[in-house]
């Protein structure tokens, strides 16, 4: 069915089969326009028409909703007006005032005349005690219908305690047992599809001393902790003093020249080369440890140049021959040293 | 009732608070009195329709006060469609070769009912054809537009 455009408020408006239909949109503005337009078809045999196309009976049911609606609006906001949110007869009275005041009323002209005894007022009393009354044809029921809809729950409700200021929409509440601080363990009440909760607290895993305050949960096993706690060796407590015995550190107390054959004698015993002088038994303190910083590195052909030529008087004579690599490494460390004395100090 | 809305201009007195005492049970009577008649439109559609326009009042003789002002409404605006139907069909002939007589049967056309919905501030506008495109009838630029 196609129509044309009723009023400047109802655009045409194209649909699959590029045919102009009315904007109707909402299912209760067709039924509520449905039955209005039955209402409007009563008014109209009352009024005196026998026929009528269809157009002017839509487009006249249109103008009862709007204007019922347009009532309401001015009632509504006579009344915020007047500081109510309820209307009032009164209200009712100014707004079809109003309305009526395109066309005029008798009383309109007296800004001081009473509402009661408007000039709306009369002329629908007339309406009432003079015409005959036309019931509407048939009975509708009231409308929009609400469904009733089951509130769905996210979780069990199997020990649901009805509160009276929390909706039924918010989520449940979680087990008591879960955030109860009883040290009976509760795991025979807590159901296995809950988290699983761990075996030990950690609160109680690295606290030493004294207990936090929070009670454990669940099957705390004091030797199970301990067993853990010495699998750790970072997590050991620390030794008391002089519990156990370390030997004492010898610290040289200022510099002197370090006899560089005191230093290297167990490299030099292992290298089995001769040695010119030979000193004192080692001690068997244990030496201090040197490191090595700041070394400007040098070449090993440097090193076997500067001893090719000769420049610098060796105190050991060492045969290359017999010497494997590993001797030979530490001959370029006594070497190296022996031309830089100086560096020696920062060794 | 005259006396009433003059009395109410003036002092405080005795026959202004009877005046008004008057008004007021004329009010209530009337109320009362629509709570015997059954308005054509139905009580479930009007309050319907006054919720969504905010209106929030329990008292369901304010409902039949409006869809007794609606209804009056619209038998207004249809007495005077009718008005201008009859005047149509009262209307000389202009072509008195028209051997055809005069359809007498009252129709409601669009353009009587826009005729009579002009005076109330409704403006109805009918189409006189019907177009394939929007742009049927528009000036040749537009159209090319």
């Amino acid at each position: 069915m196609t129509y044309g455009g009723g009023d400047a408020a109802r655009e045409p408006q194209l649909d699959s089969q590029n045919t102009l239909k009315p904007r109707i949109s909402t299912t209760t503005n067709q039924y509520g326009h449905a039955v209005s337009r039955i209402s409007v078809t009563q008014i109209l045999e009352a009024t005196g028409f026998e026929h009528s196309y269809r157009r002017p009976i839509d487009a006249l049911a249109d103008v009862l909703l709007r204007y019922i609606s347009h009532v309401g609006k001015l009632s509504v906001s006579y009344a915020n007006m007047s500081g109510r949110i309820q209307c009032n007869v009164f209200d009712v009275i100014l707004a079809l005032e109003e309305i009526a005041s395109v066309h005029g009323f008798a009383g309109q002209s007296d800004p001081n005349h009473s509402l009661s005894s408007s000039g709306v007022v009369l002329d629908l009393w007339r309406v009432v005690g003079k015409e005959r009354e036309v019931p509407f044809a048939g009975s509708i029921a009231r409308f929009p219908v609400t469904r009733s809809r089951q509130v769905e729950t996210s979780q069990d409700t199997e020990n649901e305690v009805e509160w009276g200021h929390i909706p039924d929409w918010l989520p449940s509440f979680p087990d008591p047992s879960t955030y109860t601080n009883n040290s009976v363990s509760n795991e025979s009440s807590v159901p296995r599809k809950q988290m699983e909760r761990p075996h030990f607290s950690f609160r109680k895993f690295f606290s030493v001393n004294g207990s936090d305050g929070l009670a454990p949960i669940g099957n705390t096993n004091v030797e199970r902790e301990n067993e853990m706690v010495q699998r750790n060796p970072y997590l050991v407590p620390p030794l008391p003093h002089r519990e156990r015995q370390v030997s004492d550190m010898t610290i040289p107390s200022e510099r002197k020249a370090v006899s560089v054959f005191e230093t290297f004698a167990p490299v030099i015993e292992a290298s089995g080369g001769e040695i010119v002088e030979e000193r004192g038994v080692i001690s068997s303190k244990r030496p201090a440890v040197r490191f090595r910083i700041g070394v400007g590195t040098k070449s090993m052909s440097k090193m076997l140049s500067l001893r090719d030529t000769g420049m610098k008087e060796d105190l050991w004579t060492v045969k290359e021959e017999e010497m494997d690599s590993k001797k030979r490494r530490a001959e370029m460390i006594l070497k190296e040293s022996m031309e830089k004395p100086n560096e020696l100090a920062q060794l | 009732m005259m006396s009433g809305s003059g009395n109410s201009s003036g002092a405080a007195s005795t026959a202004g608070a009877d005046g008004r005492h008057d008004d007021d049970a004329a009010l209530t009577e009337f109320l009362s009195s629509l709570m015997d008649y059954t308005p054509t439109i139905p009580d479930e559609l009007v309050e319907h329709y006054l919720g969504r326009s905010g209106f929030n009042c329990p008292d369901l003789r304010l409902t039949r006060l409006v869809a007794v002002a609606a209804q009056k409404f619209i038998s207004d605006i249809a007495s005077d469609a009718l008005q201008h139907s009859k005047a149509r069909v009262a209307a000389p002939i202009k072509d008195n070769k028209s051997k055809q007589p005069k359809d007498k049967r009252l129709v409601l056309t669009m353009e009587d009912l826009s005729k009579a919905l002009r005076e109330y501030g409704v403006n109805l506008k009918h189409p006189e054809y019907f177009a394939d495109s929007p742009l049927t009838g528009t000036d040749p630029p537009t159209r090319e537009e």
